[in-house]
């Protein structure tokens, strides 16, 4: 489903990403842990496109994303749902435009955007909830929100960046749990976290990553998923 | 799509009407400085087309010729197939006439005495030949007749007109170039405020798998509708201005161009007008999203 083939980041004299090998499983469920600045967020932004990798091989489905053409980036993004910390969600709109937005762009019917919409939403916990202004919901909803509004398509791939970041303790285990329901249907899952005490409450396999290098894959509790040791994975 | 396309245009100058209101402010100026530039130009053409329809030459005679002589040139021209009028005003009626016209200057003729102007031959030409070659070639022939000291006539006027007129034009382009260049950079900057106060939304958009043309369309399509709403506007301040001008000056303009009122732009150079209006306001938006998209990840 994903493979990574001896892939670096450089920023100007700084290894962001160095070597890095790893391959996912398609429905796996993986963590991408380490400390701030490990090089996470940058490993999952190359997984949708919005950063190149300075060498290496990048593939998702078997499509080199390295060498993707611009116009050929939005096709990838349509197969691959992100989700960030700060939600990314248009906060004047409505929790159901926020939400069709996905199915828009890809010019889905009318009728199908209105079938679809309020069953994502029922299936994040939101059910009934698509008037309502995005900005008067509180975090945790906010960030099922835009988990509904990156799965709406069925994307192979669910990439979350952090996703309970900005989330108290209660609201952030509902979101794992939705995530792990969204996995269980097939889609590949990737976490990036350094919350260790989600990581152990949902134990499922570990890429960690240090000054740039994926240095171990090891879950503590063993779970779905191929690891190996070192800089491969 | 239609549908999608139309409501995101509407949502957009709805929640952004700003932006809208300045656009449209700068296409309306720019149209409305190359409407006034057409304007001008119509105006010209249509003194220049009395002139040459006023196809008047004037020959100026010698103090010395006798009065058989200047007989006879009346005749033959009269005789002259391109020559509708002539008129034979003697130095006494030049003299009362600019008594008449232009009564400060009674005592200077008084001094001058009675011969102060010289006799003259004033001549109408046809319409058929009311062109300059015309008007010209006849006021050679006629310069060599021995009773004629000098000839006026308008064709000069009208060929040096004509050719400002030329000048006029091709300065008009170059300036309506520069002043659509000009709207194009100013609606562009403008309009990069609107979208990068619609920033989150471009860069959602991004993220969701939209398309370069799927993100711009709606801001093309709203700059198209600015466009327009500026060349109508800069077409009815035009129209009001020209009408306020007929209103104050109709009798400088009876008087210059034989027509009171002052011919507005014909219904070619208004769609030109709207046409060129829509474009800039279509091609801005886009340009300005384009460049602001190359900075989206």
């Amino acid at each position: 489903m994903i493979k990574l083939y001896h892939v670096g980041k450089t920023y100007g004299e700084r290894d962001a990403l160095r070597d890095v090998n790893v391959h996912v499983e398609r429905g796996e469920f993986v963590y991408i842990t380490g400390a701030s600045g490990a090089g996470k967020s940058t490993f999952l932004r190359m997984l949708y496109g919005a950063e190149a990798p300075s060498t290496g091989k990048l593939l998702i489905s078997g499509q080199n994303v390295t060498r993707l053409a611009r116009d050929r980036m939005p096709f990838l993004r349509r197969n691959v749902g992100v989700i960030h910390q700060d939600f990314k969600l248009l906060l004047d709109r409505r929790v159901g435009d926020n939400v069709a937005l996905t199915l828009e762009v890809i010019g889905a019917p009318r009728d199908q955007i209105r079938r679809r919409v309020p069953a994502v939403l029922n299936l994040v916990g939101l059910k009934g909830r698509e008037d309502a202004r995005v900005a008067e919901l509180s975090g945790g909803e906010q960030q099922r929100v835009a988990i509904a509004r990156a799965i709406v398509n069925d994307p192979a791939v669910l990439l979350a960046d952090e996703p309970t970041g900005n989330l108290d303790g209660a609201m952030a285990v509902e979101v794992m749990e939705i995530l792990h329901a969204i996995n269980l249907r097939g889609t590949t899952v990737l976490v990036a976290t350094h919350d260790v005490g989600l990581m152990e409450r949902f134990p499922k396999r570990r890429l960690r990553l240090e000054g740039g290098r994926v240095l171990e894959a090891r879950p503590r509790t063993p779970g779905p998923g191929r690891f190996e040791a070192g800089n491969s994975a | 799509m239609m549908h999608d396309l139309i409501r995101r245009t509407l949502r957009g100058l709805g929640e952004h009407p700003y932006v809208s209101v300045v656009s449209t402010a700068v296409i309306t100026t720019s149209l409305m400085l190359v409407g006034a530039w057409a304007l001008v130009t119509l105006q010209i053409e249509v003194i220049l087309g009395a002139w040459q329809q006023d196809a008047h030459v004037s020959l100026w005679l010698k103090q010395d010729s006798t009065p058989e002589a200047r007989a006879a040139l009346v005749d033959r021209v009269k005789a002259r197939p391109e020559v509708t009028e002539v008129t034979y005003v003697t130095e006494v009626e030049a003299s009362t006439w600019l008594r008449a016209h232009m009564p400060e200057l009674g005592p200077a003729l008084d001094d001058l005495g009675e011969t102060a102007l010289p006799a003259s031959v004033e001549v109408v030409l046809g319409a058929d030949y009311a062109t300059t070659e015309t008007a010209s070639s006849f006021a050679a022939e006629l310069q060599a007749d021995p009773s004629v000291t000098s000839v006026d006539h308008a064709a000069d006027w009208v060929a040096r007109a004509q050719a400002f007129l030329g000048l006029f034009r091709t300065i008009g382009i170059v300036f309506g170039v520069v002043v659509a260049a000009a709207a194009l950079f100013l609606v562009a900057n403008t309009v990069h405020l609107g979208v990068y106060a619609r920033r989150d939304e471009v860069e959602i958009m991004r993220l969701v798998g939209a398309t370069d043309s799927y993100i711009i369309a709606p801001f093309a399509a709203e700059g198209a509708l600015q466009g327009a709403a500026g060349s109508v506007t800069a077409m009815l301040l035009l129209g009001g201005i020209s009408h306020l001008l007929t209103r104050q000056a109709g009798e400088v303009f009876a008087a210059v161009m034989g027509q009171a009122e002052l011919p507005f732009l014909p219904g070619v150079w208004l769609a030109g007008l709207t046409l060129l209006g829509i474009s800039v306001g279509a091609v801005a938006h886009a340009i300005s999203v384009y460049r602001f998209l190359g900075r989206v990840p």
